[in-house]
Protein backbone atom coordinates (compact mmCIF):
# COMPACT_ATOMS: atom_id res chain seq x y z
CA UNK A 1 0.00 0.00 0.00
CA UNK A 2 1.46 3.28 -0.89
CA UNK A 3 2.36 5.00 2.79
CA UNK A 4 1.18 8.31 1.33
CA UNK A 5 -2.28 7.68 1.31
CA UNK A 6 -2.59 7.45 5.14
CA UNK A 7 0.62 8.55 6.17
CA UNK A 8 -0.32 12.38 5.91
CA UNK A 9 0.49 14.78 9.02
CA UNK A 10 -2.72 16.40 8.32
CA UNK A 11 -5.03 15.06 6.74
CA UNK A 12 -4.77 11.87 4.27
CA UNK A 13 -6.04 11.77 0.55
CA UNK A 14 -7.75 8.28 1.50
CA UNK A 15 -9.97 10.52 4.44
CA UNK A 16 -10.62 13.53 1.70
CA UNK A 17 -11.26 10.31 -1.11
CA UNK A 18 -13.91 8.96 1.11
CA UNK A 19 -15.31 12.04 2.00
CA UNK A 20 -15.17 14.00 -1.15
CA UNK A 21 -15.78 11.85 -3.79
CA UNK A 22 -19.26 11.42 -4.00
CA UNK A 23 -19.65 15.61 -3.93
CA UNK A 24 -16.80 15.80 -6.95
CA UNK A 25 -18.06 13.02 -8.71
CA UNK A 26 -21.51 15.11 -9.40
CA UNK A 27 -19.98 18.30 -9.53
CA UNK A 28 -17.92 16.67 -12.57
CA UNK A 29 -20.75 15.62 -13.97
CA UNK A 30 -22.56 18.89 -13.77
CA UNK A 31 -19.91 19.90 -15.47
CA UNK A 32 -19.34 17.54 -18.34
CA UNK A 33 -22.80 16.18 -18.32
CA UNK A 34 -21.59 12.68 -18.40
CA UNK A 35 -21.27 10.16 -14.95
CA UNK A 36 -18.81 7.90 -16.36
CA UNK A 37 -16.79 10.37 -17.45
CA UNK A 38 -16.81 12.40 -13.98
CA UNK A 39 -15.70 9.99 -12.38
CA UNK A 40 -12.50 9.34 -14.61
CA UNK A 41 -11.94 12.91 -13.94
CA UNK A 42 -12.53 13.08 -9.85
CA UNK A 43 -10.27 9.84 -10.20
CA UNK A 44 -7.70 11.24 -12.07
CA UNK A 45 -8.17 14.62 -9.58
CA UNK A 46 -6.92 12.51 -6.85
CA UNK A 47 -3.93 10.78 -8.19
CA UNK A 48 -2.37 13.90 -9.61
CA UNK A 49 -3.09 15.73 -6.41
CA UNK A 50 -0.86 12.43 -4.57
CA UNK A 51 2.08 13.71 -5.63
CA UNK A 52 1.57 17.15 -4.37
CA UNK A 53 -0.35 16.14 -1.37
CA UNK A 54 2.06 17.32 1.28
CA UNK A 55 2.84 20.78 -0.22
CA UNK A 56 -1.18 21.48 -0.83
CA UNK A 57 -2.83 24.08 1.95
CA UNK A 58 -6.55 23.03 1.51
CA UNK A 59 -6.52 19.47 -0.15
CA UNK A 60 -10.12 19.35 -0.62
CA UNK A 61 -10.08 23.40 -2.50
CA UNK A 62 -6.78 21.49 -4.31
CA UNK A 63 -8.98 18.65 -5.70
CA UNK A 64 -11.75 20.60 -6.76
CA UNK A 65 -9.97 22.35 -8.20
CA UNK A 66 -7.97 19.96 -10.42
CA UNK A 67 -11.87 18.39 -11.02
CA UNK A 68 -12.99 21.55 -12.51
CA UNK A 69 -9.74 22.41 -14.62
CA UNK A 70 -9.51 18.42 -16.09
CA UNK A 71 -13.86 19.23 -17.07
CA UNK A 72 -12.93 22.35 -18.75
CA UNK A 73 -9.63 20.87 -20.37
CA UNK A 74 -10.77 20.68 -23.74
CA UNK A 75 -8.10 18.54 -25.57
CA UNK A 76 -9.23 16.03 -22.70
CA UNK A 77 -12.93 16.16 -23.50
CA UNK A 78 -12.26 15.88 -27.30
CA UNK A 79 -10.25 12.98 -26.48
CA UNK A 80 -12.98 11.97 -24.25
CA UNK A 81 -15.95 12.52 -26.67
CA UNK A 82 -13.71 10.77 -29.70
CA UNK A 83 -13.56 7.72 -27.38
CA UNK A 84 -16.74 7.59 -25.88
CA UNK A 85 -18.90 8.86 -28.84
CA UNK A 86 -20.06 5.16 -29.20
CA UNK A 87 -20.88 4.49 -26.29
CA UNK A 88 -22.35 7.33 -24.46
CA UNK A 89 -26.08 7.56 -23.22
CA UNK A 90 -28.09 10.47 -24.06
CA UNK A 91 -28.54 13.30 -21.93
CA UNK A 92 -31.90 12.83 -21.81
CA UNK A 93 -33.43 9.44 -22.69
CA UNK A 94 -36.96 9.63 -24.73
CA UNK A 95 -39.89 10.03 -23.52
CA UNK A 96 -38.42 11.79 -20.26
CA UNK A 97 -39.41 15.54 -19.51
CA UNK A 98 -36.67 18.04 -20.85
CA UNK A 99 -35.32 20.12 -17.86
CA UNK A 100 -34.44 23.24 -20.39
CA UNK A 101 -32.95 24.95 -17.57
CA UNK A 102 -30.44 22.36 -17.25
CA UNK A 103 -30.48 22.05 -21.23
CA UNK A 104 -29.61 25.24 -20.74
CA UNK A 105 -26.67 24.84 -18.88
CA UNK A 106 -25.35 22.28 -20.50
CA UNK A 107 -24.94 24.65 -23.42
CA UNK A 108 -23.00 27.01 -22.15
CA UNK A 109 -19.20 26.83 -23.47
CA UNK A 110 -16.90 25.25 -20.61
CA UNK A 111 -15.75 28.15 -18.67
CA UNK A 112 -19.13 29.62 -18.67
CA UNK A 113 -21.21 26.23 -17.70
CA UNK A 114 -18.48 25.54 -14.70
CA UNK A 115 -18.42 29.56 -13.58
CA UNK A 116 -22.50 28.62 -12.96
CA UNK A 117 -22.62 25.20 -11.65
CA UNK A 118 -19.55 26.68 -9.27
CA UNK A 119 -21.76 29.78 -8.47
CA UNK A 120 -25.11 28.31 -7.83
CA UNK A 121 -24.39 24.42 -7.10
CA UNK A 122 -21.54 25.07 -4.84
CA UNK A 123 -22.49 28.20 -3.88
CA UNK A 124 -18.67 30.10 -4.02
CA UNK A 125 -18.14 33.43 -4.34
CA UNK A 126 -16.58 34.81 -7.23
CA UNK A 127 -13.06 34.64 -5.26
CA UNK A 128 -13.36 30.89 -5.16
CA UNK A 129 -14.63 30.33 -8.43
CA UNK A 130 -12.09 32.61 -9.76
CA UNK A 131 -9.47 30.37 -7.90
CA UNK A 132 -10.79 27.18 -8.75
CA UNK A 133 -10.95 27.75 -12.77
CA UNK A 134 -7.45 30.01 -12.70
CA UNK A 135 -8.71 33.17 -13.60
CA UNK A 136 -9.13 36.95 -12.13
CA UNK A 137 -12.26 37.52 -10.52
CA UNK A 138 -13.34 40.31 -12.83
CA UNK A 139 -13.18 37.10 -15.44
CA UNK A 140 -15.18 35.22 -13.21
CA UNK A 141 -17.92 38.42 -12.96
CA UNK A 142 -17.96 38.82 -16.92
CA UNK A 143 -18.29 34.71 -17.17
CA UNK A 144 -21.49 34.68 -14.80
CA UNK A 145 -22.88 37.64 -16.06
CA UNK A 146 -22.51 36.44 -19.88
CA UNK A 147 -23.92 33.06 -18.23
CA UNK A 148 -26.92 34.53 -17.10
CA UNK A 149 -28.17 36.70 -20.89
CA UNK A 150 -27.41 33.21 -22.24
CA UNK A 151 -29.40 31.13 -20.13
CA UNK A 152 -32.34 34.02 -19.80
CA UNK A 153 -32.82 34.04 -23.62
CA UNK A 154 -32.77 30.35 -23.91
CA UNK A 155 -35.66 30.20 -20.99
CA UNK A 156 -37.40 33.07 -22.58
CA UNK A 157 -37.01 31.28 -26.18
CA UNK A 158 -38.58 27.84 -24.04
CA UNK A 159 -41.40 29.52 -22.38
CA UNK A 160 -42.53 31.48 -25.42
CA UNK A 161 -42.72 28.01 -27.27
CA UNK B 1 -39.49 31.03 -8.30
CA UNK B 2 -36.50 33.40 -9.30
CA UNK B 3 -34.12 32.75 -11.89
CA UNK B 4 -31.38 32.29 -10.06
CA UNK B 5 -33.50 29.71 -7.86
CA UNK B 6 -34.39 27.87 -10.81
CA UNK B 7 -30.96 27.05 -11.86
CA UNK B 8 -30.17 26.06 -8.48
CA UNK B 9 -33.17 23.51 -8.84
CA UNK B 10 -31.91 22.58 -11.95
CA UNK B 11 -28.73 22.08 -11.20
CA UNK B 12 -29.36 19.84 -7.37
CA UNK B 13 -31.77 17.76 -9.48
CA UNK B 14 -29.30 17.16 -12.03
CA UNK B 15 -26.50 16.48 -9.58
CA UNK B 16 -28.89 13.78 -7.36
CA UNK B 17 -28.85 11.72 -11.04
CA UNK B 18 -25.54 10.85 -10.28
CA UNK B 19 -25.38 8.26 -8.14
CA UNK B 20 -21.67 7.39 -7.63
CA UNK B 21 -21.24 5.55 -4.60
CA UNK B 22 -18.50 6.41 -2.36
CA UNK B 23 -16.03 4.03 -2.91
CA UNK B 24 -13.27 2.87 -0.34
CA UNK B 25 -9.57 4.31 -0.44
CA UNK B 26 -8.99 1.20 -1.89
CA UNK B 27 -10.09 2.05 -5.33
CA UNK B 28 -7.94 5.27 -5.17
CA UNK B 29 -4.99 3.16 -4.53
CA UNK B 30 -5.98 0.98 -7.31
CA UNK B 31 -5.64 3.96 -9.37
CA UNK B 32 -2.75 4.95 -8.29
CA UNK B 33 -0.94 1.60 -9.11
CA UNK B 34 -2.46 1.77 -12.84
CA UNK B 35 -0.85 4.66 -13.06
CA UNK B 36 2.57 4.11 -12.03
CA UNK B 37 2.20 1.02 -13.68
CA UNK B 38 1.72 3.07 -17.20
CA UNK B 39 4.90 5.53 -16.09
CA UNK B 40 7.01 2.54 -15.77
CA UNK B 41 5.67 1.23 -19.29
CA UNK B 42 6.34 4.43 -20.57
CA UNK B 43 9.36 4.98 -18.95
CA UNK B 44 10.65 1.50 -19.97
CA UNK B 45 9.58 2.17 -24.10
CA UNK B 46 11.41 5.79 -24.05
CA UNK B 47 14.29 3.86 -22.45
CA UNK B 48 14.50 1.49 -25.55
CA UNK B 49 14.10 3.87 -27.61
CA UNK B 50 17.35 5.95 -26.30
CA UNK B 51 19.28 3.06 -26.16
CA UNK B 52 18.60 2.04 -29.88
CA UNK B 53 18.91 5.35 -31.05
CA UNK B 54 22.35 5.70 -29.00
CA UNK B 55 24.08 2.13 -30.31
CA UNK B 56 22.72 3.76 -34.10
CA UNK B 57 25.01 7.13 -33.26
CA UNK B 58 27.64 5.15 -31.11
CA UNK B 59 28.24 2.08 -33.63
CA UNK B 60 31.13 3.69 -36.30
CA UNK B 61 30.61 4.33 -39.47
CA UNK B 62 32.44 2.22 -41.01
CA UNK B 63 30.71 -0.74 -39.33
CA UNK B 64 27.63 1.09 -40.62
CA UNK B 65 28.74 1.12 -44.53
CA UNK B 66 31.28 -1.53 -45.03
CA UNK B 67 32.29 -0.51 -48.46
CA UNK B 68 33.31 3.02 -47.39
CA UNK B 69 35.63 4.24 -49.88
CA UNK B 70 39.01 4.08 -48.53
CA UNK B 71 42.68 4.88 -49.73
CA UNK B 72 45.10 2.20 -50.30
CA UNK B 73 46.45 3.07 -47.33
CA UNK B 74 43.06 2.70 -45.34
CA UNK B 75 42.53 5.88 -44.83
CA UNK B 76 38.85 7.72 -45.98
CA UNK B 77 39.60 8.42 -49.52
CA UNK B 78 38.86 13.04 -48.59
CA UNK B 79 42.10 12.37 -46.82
CA UNK B 80 43.89 10.51 -49.44
CA UNK B 81 46.10 12.45 -52.42
CA UNK B 82 42.77 11.78 -54.78
CA UNK B 83 40.88 14.08 -56.73
CA UNK B 84 37.05 13.11 -57.17
CA UNK B 85 34.98 14.97 -59.14
CA UNK B 86 30.91 14.52 -58.62
CA UNK B 87 31.66 12.19 -55.84
CA UNK B 88 32.76 9.83 -58.88
CA UNK B 89 36.09 7.55 -58.52
CA UNK B 90 39.24 9.10 -57.45
CA UNK B 91 42.26 9.86 -59.45
CA UNK B 92 43.53 6.57 -61.19
CA UNK B 93 46.49 5.62 -63.63
CA UNK B 94 45.82 4.26 -67.04
CA UNK B 95 49.10 2.86 -68.25
CA UNK B 96 50.98 4.30 -66.21
CA UNK B 97 49.17 7.90 -66.81
CA UNK B 98 47.99 9.67 -64.45
CA UNK B 99 44.29 9.77 -64.69
CA UNK B 100 41.00 10.91 -63.40
CA UNK B 101 37.98 9.11 -63.31
CA UNK B 102 34.32 10.96 -64.16
CA UNK B 103 31.55 9.26 -63.99
CA UNK B 104 32.42 6.28 -66.67
CA UNK B 105 34.84 8.15 -68.49
CA UNK B 106 38.58 8.38 -67.66
CA UNK B 107 40.60 11.33 -68.98
CA UNK B 108 44.69 11.79 -68.59
CA UNK B 109 45.89 14.78 -68.61
CA UNK B 110 46.60 15.12 -72.25
CA UNK B 111 43.33 15.21 -73.26
CA UNK B 112 43.02 11.17 -73.95
CA UNK B 113 39.79 9.58 -72.82
CA UNK B 114 39.21 6.11 -72.32
CA UNK B 115 35.56 5.13 -72.41
CA UNK B 116 34.55 2.41 -70.33
CA UNK B 117 32.91 -0.39 -72.20
CA UNK B 118 29.27 -0.27 -72.11
CA UNK B 119 28.87 -2.30 -69.30
CA UNK B 120 28.61 -0.75 -65.67
CA UNK B 121 31.86 -2.07 -64.77
CA UNK B 122 34.84 -0.01 -64.53
CA UNK B 123 37.75 -1.10 -66.79
CA UNK B 124 39.90 -3.71 -64.72
CA UNK B 125 42.75 -0.83 -65.34
CA UNK B 126 40.80 2.14 -64.01
CA UNK B 127 43.13 1.67 -60.25
CA UNK B 128 44.06 4.28 -57.89
CA UNK B 129 47.37 5.26 -57.72
CA UNK B 130 49.76 5.39 -54.69
CA UNK B 131 50.62 8.75 -53.30
CA UNK B 132 53.33 10.70 -55.09
CA UNK B 133 55.07 11.42 -52.11
CA UNK B 134 57.65 8.92 -51.33
CA UNK B 135 59.78 8.24 -48.35
CA UNK B 136 62.89 6.47 -48.86
CA UNK B 137 64.38 4.73 -46.85
CA UNK B 138 62.53 3.10 -43.89
CA UNK B 139 64.41 1.73 -41.25
CA UNK B 140 64.40 -2.46 -41.96
CA UNK B 141 63.02 -4.48 -39.10
CA UNK B 142 66.25 -6.68 -38.77
CA UNK B 143 69.25 -6.58 -40.75
CA UNK B 144 68.72 -9.11 -43.52
CA UNK B 145 64.66 -8.33 -44.03
CA UNK B 146 62.67 -5.32 -44.21
CA UNK B 147 59.01 -5.74 -43.38
CA UNK B 148 56.58 -3.25 -45.12
CA UNK B 149 52.91 -2.92 -44.88
CA UNK B 150 49.90 -1.53 -46.66
CA UNK B 151 50.84 1.76 -43.98
CA UNK B 152 53.83 1.85 -46.76
CA UNK B 153 52.01 2.91 -50.06
CA UNK B 154 54.06 5.10 -52.20
CA UNK B 155 57.45 4.61 -50.10
CA UNK B 156 60.50 4.27 -51.29
CA UNK B 157 62.81 1.69 -49.84
CA UNK B 158 66.70 1.18 -50.31
CA UNK B 159 68.04 -2.59 -49.80
CA UNK B 160 71.35 -4.22 -50.42
CA UNK B 161 71.74 -7.15 -52.31
CA UNK B 162 70.93 -10.19 -50.60
CA UNK B 163 68.36 -8.51 -47.79
CA UNK B 164 64.95 -9.81 -47.88
CA UNK B 165 61.59 -7.56 -48.47
CA UNK B 166 58.77 -8.77 -46.89
CA UNK B 167 55.43 -7.29 -47.75
CA UNK B 168 52.08 -8.12 -45.68
CA UNK B 169 49.50 -6.57 -46.38
CA UNK B 170 45.63 -6.77 -44.78
CA UNK B 171 42.87 -4.86 -44.54
CA UNK B 172 39.57 -6.31 -43.38
CA UNK B 173 36.43 -6.33 -46.09
CA UNK B 174 38.86 -6.14 -49.32
CA UNK B 175 40.74 -8.87 -51.56
CA UNK B 176 43.76 -8.53 -51.97
CA UNK B 177 45.97 -9.52 -55.12
CA UNK B 178 49.52 -11.44 -55.06
CA UNK B 179 52.05 -9.12 -54.33
CA UNK B 180 54.38 -8.82 -57.32
CA UNK B 181 57.96 -7.18 -59.02
CA UNK B 182 58.30 -5.33 -62.24
CA UNK B 183 61.83 -6.15 -62.14
CA UNK B 184 62.38 -9.73 -60.83
CA UNK B 185 66.28 -9.31 -61.77
CA UNK B 186 66.67 -6.83 -59.15
CA UNK B 187 64.13 -8.09 -56.96
CA UNK B 188 63.01 -11.83 -57.01
CA UNK B 189 59.85 -13.19 -55.07
CA UNK B 190 60.32 -15.91 -53.08
CA UNK B 191 57.15 -16.76 -51.30
CA UNK B 192 53.65 -15.96 -51.62
CA UNK B 193 51.04 -16.72 -49.20
CA UNK B 194 48.67 -19.31 -49.73
CA UNK B 195 45.20 -17.83 -50.21
CA UNK B 196 45.51 -14.71 -52.27
CA UNK B 197 42.38 -13.01 -52.86
CA UNK B 198 41.90 -13.14 -48.88
CA UNK B 199 41.96 -9.84 -47.02
CA UNK B 200 45.29 -10.40 -45.84
CA UNK B 201 48.37 -11.09 -48.11
CA UNK B 202 52.00 -11.92 -47.43
CA UNK B 203 54.69 -12.06 -50.20
CA UNK B 204 58.38 -12.11 -49.98
CA UNK B 205 61.49 -10.87 -52.01
CA UNK B 206 64.82 -11.25 -52.12
CA UNK B 207 67.21 -8.18 -53.23
CA UNK B 208 69.27 -10.08 -56.41
CA UNK B 209 71.20 -7.12 -57.57
CA UNK B 210 71.60 -3.18 -58.07
CA UNK B 211 69.01 -1.55 -59.76
CA UNK B 212 65.13 -0.45 -59.04
CA UNK B 213 61.76 -2.27 -59.26
CA UNK B 214 58.04 -1.98 -58.17
CA UNK B 215 56.24 -4.45 -55.83
CA UNK B 216 52.23 -3.51 -56.42
CA UNK B 217 49.31 -5.32 -55.34
CA UNK B 218 46.06 -4.72 -55.40
CA UNK B 219 42.60 -4.52 -53.47
CA UNK B 220 39.01 -4.82 -54.67
CA UNK B 221 36.02 -5.14 -52.89
CA UNK B 222 34.44 -8.41 -52.33
CA UNK B 223 31.59 -7.28 -54.78
CA UNK B 224 33.66 -6.89 -58.20
CA UNK B 225 33.59 -10.88 -57.65
CA UNK B 226 29.76 -10.79 -57.70
CA UNK B 227 27.34 -10.58 -61.26
CA UNK B 228 27.08 -8.11 -62.51
CA UNK B 229 30.33 -6.36 -60.27
CA UNK B 230 29.95 -3.78 -58.24
CA UNK B 231 31.43 -0.37 -59.84
CA UNK B 232 34.17 0.07 -57.03
CA UNK B 233 37.43 0.93 -57.71
CA UNK B 234 40.49 -0.79 -57.57
CA UNK B 235 42.67 0.56 -55.25
CA UNK B 236 46.45 -0.15 -56.39
CA UNK B 237 48.82 -0.24 -53.26
CA UNK B 238 53.06 0.30 -54.56
CA UNK B 239 56.34 0.50 -53.49
CA UNK B 240 59.71 1.25 -55.00
CA UNK B 241 62.41 -0.96 -54.14
CA UNK B 242 66.18 0.61 -54.86
CA UNK B 243 68.51 -2.25 -54.36
CA UNK B 244 71.88 -0.72 -53.99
Amino acid sequence: MDPRLHAEPVVSIAAVFEADYSRLCRLAYLLTGDGTRAEEIVMEAFVRSLAKWRTVREPSAYVRRTVVRLSSNRRRRAFLERRQSFTREPVTKPGEPVDHVLAAVRALPPRQRAAVVLRYWEDMSEADIASALGCAPGTVKSQLAKARVALEAALTNEEDR
Amino acid sequence: MSFEDRIRDALGRAADENHAGTPRAEALERAVSRRQRKLALTGGGIAAVLLVVGLAVALPRDSRTPQARLDAAGRPIDAADTTTTDNGPPVGSVNGEQTTTTRGATVSPSGTAYAPPASVVYPSATTVAPPRATTTSAPPSTNDTVMVSQDDNGKTFTLRPGQHLVVSLSDPGWRWSEPDTDNSTVLARTAVSANPGSDHVTASFDAKKTGQAHVSASKDAPCRAANPPCMTPTYLWQITVNVT
